[in-house]
């Protein structure tokens, strides 16, 4: 019975029956000369770049290139962040985020964030789940159960874990709590998906599930993913950015980019030639 | 979503104003008892009373009139100087190792055992170390000592250090156990054995916890007025030597308050005003050392480190010391037991005290539970919301911090004594001039703030911040991260922060006398009647020497009260941890 | 014990060995301090109570050497000696009986004073000058370190009808009975008590007005009022025990207590004598001795107040030198 759910479009039916209300954000993303200072350092350089809606974007480069923080700019984490000062425009969809108009947490609930270490939280699967529509204001239990199965369906775990809903989800594998993390984003329906180097603490099994994942979810939502895994990029992504010492160097299509780089340093960087 | 907002705004606003009502609690204990300290001071010459030698105060001094008393307080001042580095000595270095052993070196049986038995010290009052002192350790120095006579500051250090092993012991322990997984392991993938890595790689980590810990201890030695005027000798003289008649700052509080006349009874409170100072000084040195390890230590520590490797010795130490520690325990529990169980009676435990009856510590049990209740519903939510305004509000290092905590720190090291003052001068006077069970849950709710916040701290500085950071990234406020990602992972480390804080509520005497009641009474009537806890009764009925075994049957019973406290205790927390971390690694957990 | 220690080391475990090797240090320096405390050293060890201490008090007025007592010599003689008044340096100071008695009673060189009733067999009690304390010698005067036992009223605001009534039973010889329950010196003569002893009858219904009585004062007085307090319930079945709020810190608190009293309510208790010129209404209910004692393994029997005064002003500092 459970698979005849699956096998309908469980997404979208859930989405009018469980009210999560629809924010007034795009699913693309679009940046204009955005510059980043953490105190005097300068760690983004004008970047300017377009990222087209359901699409998997990959910001590759190497350790210290700003392209986690760019990432972090989307949803605003970089607020948290002392001293991190930011100018430039930030639009998703039509909506400028960084104006004082935009109600921040309801732009996190539209752009999700999967981090670089799974962080499930010190409770159950299911309340892991439930987190963020209760966050919403979702309170009935049989809207919660219904959002539970979406979710983990959609991260292809409903079947691993419909009998464990009540366990711990820090007694989950590395693997099982980062798709957890997506299904945990994934709950409360956003646009976006931002993945900060998600595999990179995982073995290739799971990395690959996670990769799977990320090309069915492209169908609903817009995924960019930090990564320094170049064949992933390769495999996954349909535009790659590449990010050098705060500079948005090269942006295009993958296909294109990792056959014929116009840079120069990209070149160097995807042929590991790199210094 | 106007409502979220309001929700955001107002509990930042409540979590600042438990932040500020502590620094407003300190300001006034401060300004009150500076206050009405001046006359006296300026009487008597500020430069006379600190560095003046001789302490003979004259009853009939007022302020109008010439003063024919001596009021010099040098020799109060070095003797408590002397024996709280001594206690800190005894019991910093003792609490350490025995933690480090706890935490790393032994097996989780004996971890668990030795744990409770511990947590059972914290629960003992100070006047059972002061019987234990005059019964079992002077006897034992008298003999070696010139005077004919153990009483002096080797005793009082080895009591007052046996006294702050508890918190040393619990606080070090929590921040040793917090320290991640992988630096050990780390440490060990590099070859360090076992020892090496928990001394050079996990006690660094948990560094801040440790000074902690150490500075509570610090505070509780320094405060300590039960057990020290029955150990010390407490002639106003300067120590001398290991043994020997000396007085504390409190000890000189305490000894004179009931009874001092009018500028004596300044200069008593200009006693506090000098413990104050002194708190003050102390956290202030210690703020320096630990900012000046993190500016420029870790170079030069690095090469001392490399030339010389404690770390074998560290875990000689450790078991030596937590063998010591052990023997201390036996002695003392069956010192305790050996002359209370005898004498515990129905009678004594379940009747209502009747005037002129036979004694009975029915009704003090249930003024214990009373000001438990009272205490604990103050302090704790206080000390939580100010604790996560520290942690989460605020930039780590900012000004506010540094302001709030060391206020904090003051507070907890504030002697219990000058509590007790405060309390009878202001809670008293306000809740109808007497002495009540609400003006004693008062009073001990400010002494339990410090223990509350700096606990709750510490637990949720080891919550890691990506959990913070999902909860965020998922939309959730901040106030909602909080509540349902953030204290519920600091919960365990906030119960042992309770516990501790039921246990010295349990175990004070000194400031609930004059808050509370002073004689054993019957059954309270109300918050605001008057009432005698287990610790107040166990000291009115040992106090004329006539009900002696009553009073070793009342520490019996109070032992058995904090044993069932930290038993239910551990119990919820482990429930709680498995709620939490899943069956799988509380088990892993407890392997290692 | 070989054979343990055998099986522990066979066991092979260092953990063992460590454990035993702590125990073998434990021992060793017990032992050590055994032999120490073996060592004759007959040093006495002076213990006293805190300066404003009642029972202090009346020591101090008593023991005397030339004319001038212990008292007179703290406030006249020597003031910048850094012991505490007249006291020799090194003496140790108690705030209560049982701080004194339990020195006492562990410590074989130790002396000090407390109350008579509170002398059990844990100390031994010494003949003063020649004189045993017991009841018939205090009211005798023969016992010479004596004190009253003091119970005060207001002077300016007239007491409330049950706290009048609860005064008329601390006159009476109901009440002298529980004195004499209570270890302390029953006291009837009418000069030395300030007032007659009078029959008390117990009221049949409770009088007009607020009952609450406020017990402040000594807190060497604190068994013998909870026992007057139980009886005077007793008696009066109207009276319930909360209507007394009893809070006991020292003579002075009592005697304070009683001049801030506004409302009539408020009985004072002190352990030292009331002043001629006194501003508040008074009488001794009792007398206490206050018994020197020592430790029950000495040889000493007796003292003389002499030999006390070179004691405590450490004149006197070895035991050797009271026998010669």
């Amino acid at each position: 019975m459970l698979k005849e759910k699956k096998d309908t479009d469980v997404g979208r039916k859930n989405g009018t029956e469980t009210n999560v209300k629809k924010a007034p954000f795009g699913n693309s993303i679009s940046v204009k000369r955005a510059d980043l200072f953490y105190g005097d350092f300068h760690a983004l350089k004008n970047i300017s770049i377009e990222i087209p809606s359901n699409r998997i974007t990959a910001f590759i480069g190497p350790s210290g290139c700003g392209k986690s923080t760019f990432l972090k700019c989307f949803n605003r984490m970089n607020d948290l962040v002392e001293g991190c000062r930011i100018s430039g425009e930030f639009r998703i969809g039509d909506v400028d985020i960084y104006s004082d108009a935009t109600d921040v947490n309801e732009l996190r609930k539209n752009v999700g964030m999967v981090f670089q270490k799974p962080n499930p939280f010190p409770m159950s699967v299911y309340d892991n789940i439930a987190y963020g529509p209760r966050t919403f204001g979702v309170r009935k239990r049989s809207q919660l159960d219904e959002i539970v199965e979406r979710s983990l369906t959609q991260a292809a775990m409903w079947d691993e874990l419909k009998d464990r809903l009540n366990k711990s989800a820090l007694g989950l594998s590395g693997g099982q709590q980062q798709r957890l993390c997506i299904a945990r984003a994934l709950a409360v329906q956003p646009q976006i998906i931002l993945m900060d180097e998600p595999t990179s603490a995982l073995d290739p099994i799971s990395t690959g599930k996670i990769e799977d994942l990320c090309s069915q979810l492209k169908e609903q939502v817009t995924v960019v993913i930090v990564t320094h895994n170049m064949q992933q990029a390769v495999r996954i992504s349909d535009k790659t950015a590449f990010f050098l010492l705060g500079d948005l160097v090269e942006y295009g299509d993958t296909e294109k980019m990792f056959t014929m780089p116009h840079d120069k340093r990209t070149e160097d960087y995807i042929t590991g030639r790199f210094g | 979503m106007v409502s979220a907002k309001v929700k955001e705004t107002l509990s930042k606003v409540l979590f600042t104003a438990a932040a500020i009502i502590c620094i407003v609690a300190v300001v006034t204990i401060f300004v009150f008892i500076v206050a009405k300290s001046i006359p006296a001071l300026s009487k008597i010459g500020v430069f006379d009373f600190i560095f003046g030698d001789v302490w003979r105060p004259d009853k009939e001094d007022v302020y109008d009139q010439a003063i024919n008393g001596k009021y010099g307080i040098l020799p109060m001042i070095v003797g408590s100087i002397f024996s709280t580095v001594g206690a800190i000595i005894v019991g910093g270095v003792l609490g350490f190792f025995t933690a480090v052993f706890l935490a790393r070196f032994s097996s989780p049986k004996v971890k668990k055992i030795f744990g409770t038995v511990i947590n059972l010290l914290a629960g003992i009052p100070s006047v059972v170390y002061g019987f234990f002192g005059m019964y079992v350790m002077i006897p034992l120095f008298s003999g070696i000592s010139p005077t004919a006579d153990g009483s002096g500051l080797l005793v009082t250090s080895l009591v007052l250090g046996i006294m702050i092993l508890p918190t040393v012991v619990a606080l070090s322990k929590t921040s040793l156990e917090a320290v991640p997984q992988s630096y050990y392991e780390g440490a060990r993938a590099l070859g360090a054995r076992h020892e090496q890595a928990v001394f050079r790689t996990v006690v660094p980590a948990a560094k801040s916890g440790i000074t902690a810990s150490v500075i509570l201890g610090v505070g509780r030695a320094i405060g300590e007025t039960m057990a020290v005027i029955m150990i010390a000798g407490n002639s106003p003289e300067y120590p001398d030597g290991l043994f020997g008649s000396f007085r504390t700052l409190t000890a000189n509080i305490v000894l004179e308050m009931g009874y001092a006349g009018e500028v004596q009874m300044g200069a008593l409170l200009s006693t506090g005003v000098i413990l104050l100072i002194f708190i003050a000084i102390i956290n202030l040195l210690f703020g320096l050392v630990m900012s000046d390890r993190k500016q420029h230590g870790s170079g030069r520590r690095h090469l001392r480190e490399i030339k010389y490797d404690f770390s074998k010795a560290g875990k000689v130490l450790s078991w030596v010391t937590a063998g010591i520690v052990a023997v201390v325990l036996v002695l003392i529990i069956g010192f305790v037991f050996i002359k209370g169980i005898p004498h515990i009676t129905p009678q004594l435990l379940f009747s209502d005290y009747k005037y002129g009856g036979e004694p009975s510590i029915g009704p003090a049990i249930v003024a214990t539970l009373m000001l438990i209740v009272i205490s604990i519903l103050i302090a704790v939510p206080l000390g939580i919301a100010t604790a996560v305004y520290l942690n989460e509000y605020t930039r780590r290092g900012s000004r506010m911090v540094k302001i709030v905590r060391s206020a904090i720190d003051v507070l907890s090291g504030i002697p219990s004594i000058v509590y007790g003052l405060f309390g009878a001068l202001t809670f008293v006077v306000w809740f109808g001039n007497t002495t009540s069970i609400l003006a004693g849950g008062f009073t001990v709710s400010i002494m339990l703030l410090p223990v509350v916040v700096r606990s709750t701290e510490e637990s949720l500085k080891s919550v890691p911040d990506s959990f913070r950071e999902g909860s965020l990234a998922l939309g959730a406020g901040k106030v909602r991260t909080i509540f349902k990602v953030v204290l519920p992972s600091a919960l365990p480390g906030i119960f042992s922060a309770i516990i501790l804080a039921v246990g010295r509520v349990v175990s004070e005497t000194a400031p609930l006398i004059w808050t509370m009641g002073s004689v054993i009474q019957p059954m309270p009537t109300g918050f605001l009647g008057g009432g005698a806890t287990l610790a107040v009764a166990l000291y009115a009925l040992s106090n004329e020497y006539r009900y002696m075994n009553e009073a070793y049957a009342t520490a019996c019973v109070l032992m058995i009260i904090v044993l069932a406290l930290n038993t239910a205790a551990g119990i919820i927390a482990y429930r709680l941890q498995r709620k939490l971390q899943g069956e799988k690694n509380v088990k892993r957990k407890k392997r290692y | 014990m070989y054979t343990t220690m055998a099986v522990i080391l066979k066991g092979g475990k260092k953990v063992m060995k460590k454990i035993f090797a702590v125990i073998l240090a434990i021992t060793l320096l017990t032992g050590a301090f055994a032999f120490a405390a073996c060592q004759p050293n007959d040093t006495i060890v002076v213990v006293g109570r805190e300066a404003s201490s009642g029972t202090r008090e009346a020591f101090d007025k008593v023991v005397a050497k030339d004319g001038m007592t212990l008292e007179e010599y703290g406030n006249e003689t020597n003031p910048d000696d850094d012991a505490e008044s007249g006291y020799r340096e090194g003496a140790l100071y108690f705030t209560s009986t049982s701080g004194v008695a339990s020195k006492v009673a562990t410590g074989k060189n130790a002396i000090g004073y407390i109350s008579l009733g509170s002398v059990d067999s844990t100390v031994k009690a010494l003949k003063v000058n020649g004189t045993e304390p017991s009841t018939e010698t205090v009211l005798s005067g023969e016992y010479p370190i004596q004190r009253p036992f003091v119970i005060m009223t207001s002077k300016t605001t007239a007491l409330t009808a049950v706290a009048a009534d609860f005064l008329n039973f601390l006159k009476s010889s109901t009440a002298q009975q529980i004195v004499t329950n209570e270890k302390a010196v029953s006291l009837t003569d009418e000069q030395q008590r300030n007032a007659p002893v009078t029959e008390y009858t117990p009221l049949t219904s409770a009088p007009q007005g607020d009952l609450t009585i406020n017990v402040r004062g000594s807190t060497s007085m604190a068994d013998l009022m909870d026992a007057l307090v139980g009886k005077y319930i007793e008696l009066n079945s109207w009276m319930q025990q909360s209507n007394f709020k009893i809070d006991l810190q020292g003579s002075s608190t009592g005697r304070s207590a009683v001049d801030a009293d506004t409302v009539g309510n408020v009985i004072g208790m002190a352990s030292s004598a009331e002043k001629a010129d006194t501003p508040r209404n008074y009488f001794n209910i009792a007398l206490d001795a206050v018994a020197v004692v020592v430790n029950p393994n000495s040889s000493l029997t007796q003292i003389t107040l002499e030999q006390l005064f070179d004691i405590y002003t450490g004149n006197i500092t070895k035991f050797s030198q009271l026998v010669g």
